[in-house]
């Protein structure tokens, strides 16, 4: 037990440097496109750093010092539950019978604390992108709950380990070609859940200056900053574990999650951005009912 | 002297920065500046070329934030009317320290091509406190990024302290301010 | 251009008219008349849009001079209607029941020359100049560089006080040559 947790603390750590790597990365291969040389790919480490070491000298209440302690909590929890290595005892993390259910709920418990913080603080430009946020949320959580739902549902059970079990043997047994259409409504959702560019209208730089995270400086914003690479890392994890079968070894997982990483990139680097509710509207016609065409036939043949 | 409960009370000689880090501390923020994304004058018309494609800023690390909030460096970018003297010295306090100021332009060295117009301010080192002046009408971007190149000097041999001589001589600067800016309405320094 | 004058110089009375191009011109009026040929020119010539509304400080003969500029949409043609009004009791009246445009140009005119438009009951409100205490400051007696100097101040090695001379000595001989 005590070996589970030091290597569960280890692995949040590492996933907390692979986030921030992985976002410095980003950014890099952003400037490339554009054409340009970028910043260092350790950029995000120096940030977090420099917003760290800040002084800050505001503070509007309790709920704001906890918001931020929400949003990395939300991340650091999500990340404990989802296995890394598939029946590993030193690297699948907590995760126990039902626990898809209550990844589904603590997903959202990040963005809500960052919700209740922001909208505390008082800031009008807050609580406009506190509204788009949560909008967004209601709209991408239907195709992904769809996914999930079919997937556990085809394979009659509700633990990621028996997904992953499931997918063994081979390439052409992972959920990504096996139920093709959950997967596309999984993977379009996934790009609503990390704000990339169709879907960037909560964080809009441009129109209400950065969104929920308007009003935190320094600490706070460090803070925000990690809990949302980590949280980042968690879903890829989600994603690898649903839909490319999971991974039997360190090296896998870090191939996996960087094929996972590269999607949304490559589609926020040429997209414009939606409005929101053009992009409510989108999520809750096309992904639904590409999902719906394999829920209703996994329906027809398994019952 | 803080008479809002959002402000707290304990003055900077209490929170001291920890010696050993000092160094890797002012590396770091000399590798990641964020600049407050407002245009005062005329002179924010170089801003837009330095941070996109052909001049890219992004390389050194400094961005481009919509708040004061979260922001370390104000650039003001050529002649200051007295209206807009008011909202900046405004978004000046609300940047948490440390935070750096660079003059782009000669309007703020000394008046400029404006220097008798009885609406602009001549010396903007009576009103703020100014790390780095960068001379030019308008400066290229090529100039500025030479000028950031200046201030991250600065920062890492330790010298860039115009926030703790505002803080210093805040007296002096307050009546300086008064002086010209008449319907005075402003919170009180937040440390 | 031509036979506009003489239409409208069969109706009112003109002090000055000058026909500067082939469509524009310029009429010079008395202040008491000026109403009544605006509205004339608006309902019966077309002259629909004012495009502006200035005004020059001919400090010599003691005169603010206010300008209309109108623009006529169907025959493009220019027209500028010129006053004099007394310079020490400057007050006039509004034309915003006929342009309702010249609100704002008359707010500019009040704050930089210290017009006083009667009729007009937004023009002391602030156009360009937030908390202004001095005399209206585009008038010719207003100071600007002594303004500057006193209350911006300068750097110690310089010294402004004359600049006007030194810079002028410099364009008389430009222009000798």
């Amino acid at each position: 037990m005590f070996n589970k947790i030091l290597f569960a603390l280890i692995a949040a750590i590492v996933a907390l440097a692979y986030g921030l790597f992985l976002g410095g990365l980003s950014r890099k291969i952003m400037a490339r496109l554009h054409g340009r040389k970028g910043p260092t790919v350790f950029q995000n480490f120096i940030d977090v750093w420099k917003l760290f070491r800040k002084r800050t000298a505001i503070s509007h209440g309790v709920m704001f010092y906890l918001a931020p302690t929400f949003r990395f909590l939300g991340g650091v929890g999500t990340f404990l539950l989802v296995p890394i290595v598939f029946d590993s005892p030193y690297l699948s993390n907590f995760s126990f019978g039902g626990d898809l259910i209550v990844l589904i709920y603590f997903m959202v418990f990040g963005c809500l604390g960052m919700a209740l913080g922001a909208s505390e603080s008082g800031h009008p430009h807050s609580a406009i992108a506190v509204t788009r946020g949560l909008s967004q949320m209601a709209g991408y959580e239907l195709p992904f709950l769809i996914a999930v739902i079919g997937i556990a549902f085809a394979n009659h059970t509700i633990t990621f380990q028996g997904i992953i079990q499931a997918q063994q043997g081979g390439i052409l047994h992972w959920n990504l070609f096996q139920y093709p259409f959950l997967s596309i409504a999984a993977l379009i959702s996934m790009l609503g859940m990390y704000m990339s560019y169709p879907f960037a209208v909560v964080m809009a730089p441009q129109e209400i200056a950065v969104g929920p995270p308007t009003e935190f400086s320094s600490e706070f914003l460090s803070f925000m900053f990690s809990g949302r690479s980590i949280f980042a890392v968690a879903k890829y994890l989600v994603f690898m574990n649903l839909l490319l079968g999971g991974a039997t070894n360190l090296l896998e997982a870090f191939i996996k999650t960087f094929i996972l990483f590269l999607w949304p990139l490559f589609i926020t680097g040429v997209f414009p951005r939606f409005r929101l509710e053009q992009s409510v509207r989108f999520f809750w016609t096309y992904p639904v009912l590409i999902g719906l065409i394999d829920f209703i036939g996994i329906f027809i043949t398994r019952s | 002297m803080a008479d809002n409960k959002h402000f707290l009370n304990d003055k900077p000689e209490k929170l001291t920065y920890a010696r050993v880090w000092e160094k890797f501390d002012n590396w770091a923020r000399a590798n990641s500046l964020w600049v407050v994304a407002y245009g005062t004058g005329c002179g924010s018309i170089e801003i837009p070329p330095m941070v996109t494609s052909r001049f890219d800023a992004e390389r050194f690390g400094v961005n481009m934030v919509g708040t004061p909030r979260q922001a370390d460096v104000l650039i003001i970018s050529g002649y200051l009317a007295v209206k807009t003297l008011k909202r900046v010295i405004r978004v000046y306090e609300q940047m948490q320290s440390p935070k750096y100021v660079v003059a782009l332009g000669a309007c703020p060295i000394n008046g400029g091509m404006y220097f008798d117009s009885y609406n602009t301010i001549n010396l903007l080192d009576k009103y703020l406190p100014v790390d780095v002046w960068l001379t030019g009408c308008m400066p290229r971007p090529e100039a500025i990024l030479s000028a950031f190149a200046d201030l991250m000097k600065r920062i890492k041999e330790g010298r860039a302290d115009g926030w703790k001589k505002y803080i210093d001589n805040l007296g002096e600067y307050r009546k300086n301010q008064e002086k010209i800016i008449k319907n005075w309405k402003m919170p009180n320094y937040n440390w | 251009m031509k036979e506009l004058l003489d239409r409208i110089k069969k109706s009112f009375k003109i002090v000055n008219e000058e026909i500067k191009r082939e469509n524009f011109l310029i009429i010079e009026v008395e202040q008491g008349d000026l109403k009544q040929i605006l509205v004339h020119l608006k309902y019966n010539e077309n002259f629909k849009h004012l495009a502006l509304l200035s005004c020059v400080d001919w400090i010599e003969d003691k005169k603010f001079q206010l300008t209309y500029i109108l623009w006529n949409y169907k025959t493009k043609e220019n027209l500028i209607v010129k006053t004099y009004i007394n310079r020490e009791k400057s007050d006039h009246f509004t034309v915003m029941d006929i342009f309702p445009q010249a609100e704002i140009y008359e707010r500019e005119v009040r704050e930089m020359y210290g017009v006083n438009f009667e009729g007009n009951s937004t023009q002391h409100l602030d156009f360009a100049l937030e908390d202004w205490d001095d005399i209206p400051p585009m008038r010719r007696d207003f100071d600007t560089l002594k303004y500057s100097l006193e209350n911006y101040g300068e750097r110690e090695e310089y010294d402004r006080t004359n600049i006007r001379d030194i810079i002028s000595e410099f364009t008389d001989e430009w222009r000798k040559k």
